[in-house]
């Protein structure tokens, strides 16, 4: 018996895009109290966050940043 | 202040939620100043341990004893009494991972998944964290809730028998800064 071979038609390839991993910043808390997301952080908490989060709490001045 | 505050049993057991230093909280690791908030509220229910049964609260105190020569001869004692340690005892009717924790001596949070070293914990076998005590009323209402760090450990544990075992864990206050005692009625009641 003879074989008899599909044709498959190439589809053109999606391109997959990762999305950007969001820039992390490692900050210090100044004031006597901060919220950051859900949690409450006490003055001298270093805590890495987004770049979103930090630029919040140092033009708060609750924060300063200390290295990524 | 309503005088059946003195009358009526107001408070009839309590919930406790625990929460050890280096847990992941919307992608914040707990630590002696990350505390997590009470939004979502799952933030300390995911890490409860179950029914309090009994709450008992111990102070331990130290005196200094002075004696001073007195104005109208011989001497004069006074007393000076410091407080030193807090203490709350809970009896907890379930058992939850940081009790098998310290009960089997792990040096690592139980997984399941991997094989663990029982009593490699030679060490004081204790647990850091922050911890949530709600006292609530007979109407199922949160009374009195409490936030603080302190040091778990098994005080007394029945063992394994024909009975339920009951484990009893001492509390350590070993900070207070957050200032969250809050007062849910219980004043008032």
């Amino acid at each position: 018996m003879k074989k008899t071979t599909k044709k498959t038609q190439e589809q053109p390839q999606e391109e997959v895009t990762k999305p950007a991993a969001p820039v992390m910043l490692k900050v210090e808390i100044t004031a006597p109290r901060a919220k950051v997301g859900s949690c409450i952080c006490a003055k001298g908490a270093v805590i890495s966050i987004t770049k979103e989060q930090a630029d919040a709490l140092v033009g708060a001045e609750l924060a300063k940043i200390i290295g990524i | 202040m309503a005088a059946q505050y003195y009358l009526q049993k107001r408070i009839i057991g309590g919930f406790a939620d625990f929460i050890p230093h280096g847990e992941t909280v919307d992608a914040l690791t707990t630590s002696p100043t990350v505390i997590p908030d009470d939004d979502p509220v799952e933030n300390w229910t995911d890490y409860n341990l179950g029914c309090v049964q009994d709450v008992q609260f111990d102070s331990e105190t130290e005196d200094e004893e002075d004696y001073c020569p007195a104005e109208t001869g011989g001497y004069s004692k006074t007393i000076t009494r410091t407080t030193v340690r807090d203490t709350m005892t809970l009896t907890l009717k379930d058992h939850s991972e940081p009790i098998f924790r310290l009960l089997f001596g792990l040096n690592q949070k139980l997984t399941g998944a991997t094989g663990q070293q029982p009593f490699e914990n030679l060490g004081d076998r204790e647990i850091t964290g922050w911890l949530r005590l709600r006292g609530v009323g007979s109407a199922a209402e949160a009374l009195a809730i409490v936030k603080v760090e302190v040091k778990m450990r098994i005080s007394d544990y029945p063992g394994w028998n024909q009975t339920a075992a009951k484990p009893v864990v001492e509390l350590e206050v070993i900070a207070n800064t957050l200032n969250d005692l809050t007062d849910d009625a219980i004043l008032t009641a």
